[in-house]
């Protein structure tokens, strides 16, 4: 299957609007992910962003005082109108400046007050993320492995990508919005009112015509938004699923077969997402006819009114802005909720996180492992990844320090799991695992770490120059240091060759090494660490025999004076081990050595005889 | 856009009405203003009743009819755009699928997989803006501009000075946004590619210890991200406040030189109003003029990368006659070098002749060329030198399908397909029966199916139950048996089984396929030396063909291999 994750992209938001209002087509009744517990999660939010409480506040009140001036500028510059005296067409200049610098200077404040709000919530907000990135960052640094197992990577960088982005900017930005909306509504409702009580009811007539408007079109809308995004789902898990194999789809000549279901699906989604945009598509047009006929309306009241009473000319022009300017945040609100409750999921999904069940912490009476010598000891050990699938039952043994011990048996069979059991990546269920007779669980695991050197059946390089990936294990080791070590483990003569020696540039990704250079970097970066216990998890698996010989000579010479477990397929590498255990059905099947094994004519035997190319008895 | 020249011919007719119903509907929206205007002048200042009523019912009749166009041109917009989104999926996924090998190597899959999903969108989306405010926009614009002319021309002046400062405005920001946008994207794919790679190292993160370097590399990037974010935001930030205080100072301005012009009789209130509403209605327009010039960048994104992938080679053609075909192979002196490779030959001069119903392993390293012989014996590529031969047939001159239709293979990496087992194993052979798939199951050591809750009926895939790695490469195995092919090549498929089983399932191969020519891709010594005959290949060259004991004789490189393998590693 392919990663989930999809590379965020940066969109730029269009000039004019504050960054992140209205961004993006959200459409209202496109469905959105509910979040399972709104209010907690909602309440964690608004603790968050206390943390800047100051300047959150001091936006909050800066909004708000905005909201409140352009309410008012309306009013002024209808007003202004009452100046313009019809009959002599004379104007009261001196009362027309007066109020044009009353709107000029709510112009202004206003223009000072969002230029500074405007800064001031982009830092918080960028701060906020930041904050929140690193927080997560640095619990990922804490979780224990099983998380690392169960969770695909895609999912957890989506939620430190995009959904810590959510909590922010959706956030922040829409609860502002909100927010001003809401005091436009009230500030605009109670102007109108103090202006005139009849135009403010032909103005209110938008309320419920907006409001039956929704309703005809949301549960269409919905019904078809669902449907297509299930019909959506499906058509790219048909088309990910068949190009990641598309090699099989074209040995087994299937290209028809998935063509015909691919078209089924196709046109199922095209007509629910025609529908969809339909239904939902004629929400503006009608809104604007309502708005026009609320104009309309309150141009003839208006003239009505102003005809049999004399009202001003400038309180009408007054309040056909405000027709134009009501019903707009009055829509806009309803699509606001639908925004923040999917941005409260998205939090939702980083609180998971940041609420994980962390690594135990050390005892407090845990110890600091001095010299240790490396005897391993497991008693009565149990253990499962998930209680239904016991994975280890019961295991014990006892490894002296020096030994070479091999584990062999069927993928699945439990020999990593043993690994993870003593480098204490997972913890037992029951039975205690002992180093130098101190259980593991008493030793502090910074100390506990030192114990071991690992390479392990991926070869992961970082991305950084030779030197660095080397000395990964062992930070404040010295240049000469380093490559003592490749040279134990036969990488100095390949890195030495390379243009830029051991400051050639590596990733991840990039293919300038082989597979078995990448294998040998790793086990130089064994050997400088230095520690009492080896542990090699398939390090030789897919290498040219030439390169395996030298794998396997670095190999010999990291096991002298050293306990090592072996994990390996090919027998060759492990018939040497002083002691051989079989691991299958969650049980040591068998141990002893290479030649005690093959005299019992056992499991491991007809290992052997069957990679040998003979068939097991 | 020639690109889509095919699309648009399709739907020209919903297509060209849906746009004539936007500009019509953009100018009922235009004459909004106007018409208020002539309510203000005519009604309500001449306190004239009839002249507010007419002037109002012409303005209702404009909007209806406004508003008709618009759910006229909704319901084309939205069925033209997603008709021609899905034609657009529909013939990408026929010509991916249809691809060549070598263009199905050029683009890496996930990208294929973006293409088609998000690319797509992208361009439906797009095709349905140009039926919504792409055409509204700039006649709400130009039509605002002229209709303001119109109603008074001196004054309209003003205007043209507000448009051109608001357009230098954005101009600006636009220039120095787009820059730190691509900063802002590099920015945040840092964060990603430092968090992806600490998720596939975290075992060595924790095996050493090293949670500070970690922390130090993260933090370092995720600081950049925030000054990056920061200064991409401020510009938009900073002037966006500073058109709305020039719309501002134009109100401002308009209405008192408007007063001075009424008392002159050259304008009225209504038209001091109207131009007010103008001025917003164009400085909109603009917003949105800016907002389809970023839609139309990323639109452009998407072409090109859909266009790449109509520009890829397809397949080799379906022609040649159709033949009965034997499982006979013969490589004679067959040089390939991969086309999207370094150039240089992944398998040189390679010539071996396998007989029908004969067992041949390929051993050798990784990147030898091993796998390269597959592909090349199904046709995937072509040779660039050398012929290769199926039942006596030039490949080149048989249908590619009957090729395909003749190998059976089982990969490297087992990949099936959401659906059952049994739809898994039926990919070999859709009509076959219960018996013949069970049958195939059992050769390839597959008992494990039965003890499934669902036996052959469980699902696999993200709904399903969940296989192991060994499992899966029974079900791909048997999937390949099903085939019936005369010939079956298993790349390295038995892997992650254990020797045992290993062992029996090549026995059950040769026992059952007794007629069939079977190719064994491996690394491991011992499952190579059971097979009639081994062919050894080191850098792209053949360096041994013969039984075990022939090579045991004259190949140093086989005689390596089995050393390091079966011997003990003391001995080096």
């Amino acid at each position: 299957m392919a990663e989930e994750y999809r590379r965020q992209e940066v969109r730029m938001p269009a000039v004019g609007m504050r960054p992140g209002a209205g961004g993006g087509p959200h459409n209202r009744f496109a469905p959105t992910a509910k979040p399972k517990n709104a209010k907690g999660t909602l309440f964690r939010i608004i603790k968050i962003y206390l943390r800047w409480a100051k300047t959150i506040f001091m936006a909050m009140l800066l909004t708000g005082l905005s909201s409140f001036i352009s309410v008012w500028i309306p009013y002024y510059v209808g007003k202004s109108f009452n100046t313009f005296d019809m009959k002599s067409r004379r104007v009261d200049t001196d009362a027309l400046i007066g109020t044009l610098m009353i709107v000029l200077a709510f112009y202004i404040c206003n223009w000072l007050i969002s230029f500074i709000n405007g800064v001031l919530m982009l830092k918080v907000s960028q701060k906020l993320v930041y904050v929140l990135r690193s927080e997560f960052f640095a619990k990922m640094q804490k979780l224990p492995l099983e998380f690392y197992d169960t969770r695909s990577h895609g999912d957890t960088m989506s939620r430190i990508t995009n959904d810590v982005d959510n909590i922010s900017s959706t956030i922040a930005q829409t609860t502002t919005q909100l927010l001003s909306s809401i005091i436009t509504l009230i500030g605009s409702l109670s102007v109108m009112i103090s202006l005139n009580i009849p135009l403010t009811f032909a103005v209110l007539l938008c309320v419920p015509l907006i409001g039956l408007l929704t309703k005809a079109i949301a549960s269409r809308s919905r019904m078809y938004f669902k449907a297509q995004s299930t019909s959506l789902g499906q058509l790219n898990g048909l088309i990910e699923e068949n190009i990641l194999g598309l090699k099989m789809v074209k040995a087994f000549g299937k290209q028809e077969d998935i063509l015909k279901e691919f078209e089924k699906i196709n046109s199922m989604l095209c007509e629910h997402s025609t529908k969809a945009q339909i239904w939902s598509g004629y929400m503006m047009p009608l809104m604007n006819v309502i708005n026009n006929l609320v104009f309309a309306v309150v141009a003839i009241i208006g003239g009505v009114i102003s005809v049999r009473y004399g009202v001003a000319v400038g309180t009408v022009v007054s309040f056909l802005s405000y027709s134009k300017q009501f019903a707009m945040p009055l829509n806009s609100i309803a699509g606001m909720f639908n925004t923040i409750q999917s941005a409260l999921a998205g939090a939702e999904r980083v609180f998971e996180i940041l609420d994980y069940r962390e690594e135990p912490a050390d005892e407090p009476d845990a110890v600091d492992m001095t010299q240790p010598k490396g005897k391993v000891v497991f008693d009565n050990v149990s253990f499962s990844y998930n209680k239904s699938k016991p994975v280890l039952q019961n295991i014990s043994f006892s490894v002296k320090a020096g030994e070479v011990v091999a584990l062999v048996g069927e993928t699945g069979a439990g020999k990593t799991t043993i690994v993870n059991l003593i480098t204490r990546f997972y913890d037992t269920d029951s039975g205690t695992i002992y180093i130098d007779d101190t259980p593991i669980t008493a030793i502090k695991r910074s100390s506990l770490r030192k114990c071991f050197s690992v390479v392990l059946q991926d070869t992961c390089l970082f991305t950084g120059t030779i030197m660095d990936n080397i000395r990964y294990s062992q930070k404040d080791a010295t240049d000469e240091e380093v490559i003592r070590a490749a040279k134990i483990a036969r990488a100095h003569d390949f890195i030495s060759r390379l243009p830029k020696g051991y400051y050639t540039m590596v990733s991840g990704s990039t293919d300038n090494l082989s597979q078995g250079q990448r294998q040998l970097i790793a086990i130089a970066r064994a050997v400088l660490c230095d520690s009492p216990i080896l542990i090699l998890d398939e390090a030789t698996s897919s290498v040219d025999t030439k390169t395996e010989k030298e794998i396997q000579r670095a190999l010999l010479s990291l096991m002298k004076n050293r306990t090592s477990f072996l994990i390996a397929h090919r027998l060759s590498t492990i018939r040497d081990a002083d002691h051989i255990m079989v691991i299958g059905n969650g049980r040591i099947m068998e141990s002893g050595n290479h030649e005690s094994l093959m005299e019992q004519k056992g499991i491991y035997y007809n290992m052997v005889m069957s990679q040998m190319g003979n068939l097991p008895a | 856009m020639r690109l889509y020249s095919k699309y648009f011919n399709k739907y020209k007719i919903p297509f060209i009405t849906a746009i004539l119903c936007v500009a019509l509907e953009s100018v009922c929206d235009l004459l909004g203003p106007t018409l208020m205007s002539n309510i203000i002048n005519t009604g309500i200042a001449q306190s004239s009743m009839s002249n507010v009523l007419y002037w109002g019912a012409r303005m209702l009749l404009v909007t209806a009819i406004g508003a008709c166009f618009a759910v006229i041109r909704n319901n084309l917009a939205s069925t033209v755009s997603q008709r021609m989104g899905a034609d657009l999926r529909y013939d990408l996924f026929r010509k991916i699928i249809y691809f060549s090998e070598e263009s199905a190597d050029k683009i890496e899959s996930g990208s294929l997989i973006t293409r088609m999903t998000n690319d797509t969108a992208q361009i439906t989306q797009f095709v349905n803006g140009i039926m919504r405010i792409f055409i509204k926009a700039p006649i709400l614009c130009v039509g605002g501009i002229v209709l303001a002319s119109i109603l008074n021309l001196k004054l309209s002046i003003i205007i043209y000075a507000i448009v051109a400062v608001i357009a230098v405005l954005i101009v600006i920001s636009m220039k120095l946004s787009y820059p730190r946008f691509s900063q802002l994207q590099k920015a945040m794919d840092r964060v990603n590619s430092t968090v992806q790679e600490y998720l596939i190292g975290v075992r060595l993160v924790k095996a050493f210890g090293t949670y500070d370097i970690e922390t130090d590399k993260f933090n370092d990037a995720n600081s950049n991200l925030m000054k990056k974010g920061i200064s991409s935001q401020m510009i938009i930030t900073l002037i966006s406040p500073l058109m709305t205080l020039t719309i501002g100072l134009g109100t401002v301005i308009v209405i008192y030189v408007g007063s001075r012009m009424f008392e002159v009789n050259q304008a009225n209130p209504g038209d001091i109003s109207a131009f007010t509403i103008y001025m917003s209605q164009i400085l909109i327009s603009l917003i949105m003029i800016t907002n389809i010039f970023n839609t139309f960048v990323r639109t452009k994104a998407s072409t090109a990368r859909i266009r790449e992938i109509f520009e890829c080679e397809g397949d080799f053609a379906n022609l040649g006659e159709h033949k009965d075909i034997n499982g006979d192979i013969v490589f004679d002196n067959v040089t390939f070098a991969y086309p999207n490779g370094s150039g240089e030959p992944a398998i040189k001069g390679l010539s071996f002749e396998v007989k029908s119903g004969e067992n041949l392993a390929i051993i050798g390293p990784t990147g030898s060329g091993k796998s390269t012989i597959a592909w090349l014996l199904m046709r995937f590529y072509d040779a660039n030198s050398g012929r290769i031969l199926i039942g006596g047939h030039d490949i080149r001159e048989l249908p590619v399908e009957d090729v395909r239709k003749n190998v059976a293979i089982v990969p490297q990496k087992p990949m099936l397909f959401s659906g059952t087992v049994a739809d898994n194993i039926r990919w070999g052979d859709s009509e076959a029966d219960e018996e013949a798939l069970r049958r195939a199951a059992a050769m390839a050591q597959a008992d494990f199916i039965d003890r499934m809750e669902n036996g052959f009926d469980s699902m696999l895939g993200s709904a399903g139950v969940n296989v192991s790695g060994g499992q899966k490469q029974r079900i791909s195995i048997a999937r390949g048996i099903l085939k019936n092919a005369p010939i079956l090549i298993l790349d390295d498929a038995t892997s992650a089984l254990d020797a045992v089983t290993e062992a029996k399932v090549r026995d059950n191969l040769r026992s059952g396929l007794c007629n069939r020519t079977v190719i064994t891709i491996t690394q491991r010594c011992g499952t190579a030396m059971a097979a009639d005959k081994i062919l050894v290949m080191d850098n792209g060259v053949r360096v041994g063909f013969g039984t075990h004991e022939e090579l045991m004789a004259n190949c140093e490189v086989y005689k390596d291999i089995y050393r390091t393998q079966i011997e003990s590693s003391k001995e080096i």
